[in-house]
């Protein structure tokens, strides 16, 4: 075609959040000569960006960094190891070995060796969710919410009702606080919290804001602007209970329901994803269903820590490198198996290669105390671990020592049995 | 006094239990690590929180600047260190960690950019 461009590189990563800059920065460290990010925005640091509050960074730099401060580090750690930056350009179309790209020069054509997915991922917005009633303004997803108020310093609204208590709901109820706003309440649907406890400690707790749990809103009122909602608390099955609806007066909802990883261009690739985590498909080197295609960071699966997202995300960098190489081991795969209490495990298969050891990380499906993780295969015990205190909100870990991984036979399963269930 | 607290130092997230009568008595038990020690011992006494916000910035393409305190700051503070930052303009080139506000609002930590723009 007249006025496309093609270029080779051995490895490509697209998106430069902290999953990008960390992938790139390790796979030119692991010895890829030419290693180039696409992101669509006009400048590097992904949804950290937006995120000003404190809560970056304490495992990887053992501080307590904000989000721009975390992202900053990386910026200069990528192009530092040499990678380069493409801004302003966004991945359009994957194919088997070439990436099809919108650059502000024109279409370009990629040519990789290797490809690194890190797009992050979306909010849930009001039409995932059915809530009944009017279609006034004034109803933000939280995340649009904090952009607006972090990077725009636009106002968004003074009487503040919260649907979902997930993290970016909840750190939004304490930024629109300080903003002088009244958060009237956090309503969750189900019988425990979403996000993370210190969450709810500093965000909710310190500013005397309620949480309902086991609560819906069941009608939003309002012609142009939004004037109030109408909240109910819900039965075990979930279904508002009638007769107990209360009203309260308000100019403005945040919707904290979910993230969804953003896997729109896997889909033209044609990479396999996953139903549950809605991730691709990979195994322990973060390499999906296209040998020459990983995955990592939110678009892989929705991560509550960069931390774990910088660390995941190297591993994913380095070992494109090695397949770009030619130089990425190779041995039988068994699949990971969510057992008992877990909804889900990634990676979702282990390649029997002692290489190293491998992270398992999942969720559990309830919360507890007194939780015992099992990780198993074929009747023997690989790894064990005992927590406290587990909520579905935390992404928790288990490792399989590398001997262990060399002999693996069979699928190798993951459970959690509560000392005492929490809903 | 007794207090249960939710130790916000790192995700793990804690419960610590905490018994007191005066700054030279307190009993903790839950925590992990002693940085959840010291951090409920500071709860029962003196809570402390970074302070975070984005300021006015007159620089090409932007219009807001992240910030935040350099050190955590009294918790009684965060609502005046809010309105205050509300009426703080900067102006031209910033690097991450420059000092916005030195000793700001004499809470003892400055107020620092947190982005580079
Ligand atoms: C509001 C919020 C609050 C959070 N709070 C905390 C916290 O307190 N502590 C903590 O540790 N973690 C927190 N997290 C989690 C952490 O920020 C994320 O896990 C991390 O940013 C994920 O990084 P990522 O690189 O996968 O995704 P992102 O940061 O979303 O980056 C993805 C990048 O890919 C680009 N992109 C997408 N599609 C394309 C395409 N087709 N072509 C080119 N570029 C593309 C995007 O523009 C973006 O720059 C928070 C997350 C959110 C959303
Ligand atoms: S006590 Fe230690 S491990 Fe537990 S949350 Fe606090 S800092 Fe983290």
């Amino acid at each position: 075609m007249l006025g496309m461009k093609t270029k080779t590189c051995d490895v490509v990563v697209v998106g430069a959040g902290p999953a990008g800059l960390s992938a790139a920065e390790a796979a030119k460290s692991a010895g890829a000569g030419n290693v180039l990010i696409v992101e669509r925005d006009a400048a590097a640091g992904g949804i950290l960006r937006q995120c000003i509050h404190p809560g970056f960074g304490l495992k990887v730099f053992g501080e307590e960094l904000t989000g721009p401060e975390y992202a900053e580090r990386y910026i200069e750690r990528a192009a530092a190891a040499g990678a380069e930056l493409l801004t302003g350009t966004t991945a359009l179309e994957l194919r088997d070995r070439e990436l099809v790209c919108a650059s502000p020069s024109g279409i370009v054509n990629l040519r990789f060796g290797a490809l690194v997915l890190a797009m992050g991922c979306r909010e849930r917005t009001r039409a995932n969710l059915v809530i009944p009633g009017a279609r006034p303004s004034g109803i933000y997803t939280a995340g649009t919410a904090q952009k607006l108020i972090n990077l725009f310093g636009d106002k968004v609204g003074r009487e503040v009702v919260i649907l979902g208590s997930g993290d970016i709901g909840m750190i939004m109820a304490r930024r629109l606080t300080l903003e002088g706003a009244h958060v009237k309440a956090v309503v969750e649907l189900l019988p425990f919290l979403a996000g993370l406890a210190r969450n709810k400690a500093q965000c909710l707790d310190d500013f005397g804001i309620p949480l309902l749990l086991s609560h819906t809103v069941v009608d939003i009122d309002g012609v142009d602007r939004l004037t109030s909602v109408t909240i109910a608390p819900v039965d075990e099955k979930r279904r508002p209970i009638p007769g107990k609806e209360e009203k309260i007066a308000c100019d403005t909802l945040l919707l904290s329901v979910g993230l969804i990883p953003e896997n729109e261009l896997s889909r033209t690739g044609g990479i396999a994803l996953s139903p549950v985590t809605r991730g691709p498909v990979v195994n322990q080197f973060k390499q999906t269903s296209n040998p020459a295609v990983f995955a990592c960071g939110n678009v892989l699966h929705v991560n509550d820590l960069v931390d774990h997202v910088s660390v995941e995300s190297a591993e994913a960098g380095r070992n494109a490198a090695l397949y770009a190489a030619g130089a990425l081991p190779s041995a039988p795969a068994f699949p990971t198996v969510a057992g008992p209490g877990v909804r889900y495990v990634c990676p979702q298969s282990v390649v029997a290669d002692g290489g190293e050891d491998v992270t398992l990380f999942f969720r559990t499906t309830l919360p507890g105390r007194r939780t015992e993780f099992l990780c198993t295969s074929g009747g023997k015990v690989l790894a064990t671990r005992k927590s406290p205190r587990t909520s579905p909100g935390t992404m928790e870990q288990l490792v399989i020592p590398k001997d262990a991984v060399a002999a693996l036979d069979g699928p190798v399963e993951v459970r959690c049995e509560h000392g005492e269930v929490l809903a | 006094m007794k207090k249960t607290i939710t130790c916000t130092v790192c995700p793990r997230g804690c419960e610590i239990e905490a018994e007191y009568t005066s700054a030279a008595d307190i009993a903790v038990k839950g925590h992990s690590c002693p940085r959840g020690e010291r951090y409920a011992k500071d709860e029962c006494l003196a809570p402390k929180r970074v302070f975070t916000s984005s300021v006015r910035i007159d620089a090409p393409g932007r219009r807001m600047l992240p910030v935040r305190t350099s050190a955590p700051v009294a918790k009684d503070m965060l609502i005046p260190c809010a309105e205050a930052a509300h009426g703080i303009r900067v102006e031209g080139h910033v690097n991450v960690g420059d000092v916005i506000r030195r000793d700001f609002l004499g809470t003892g930590a400055d107020l620092v950019a947190s982005m580079t723009l």
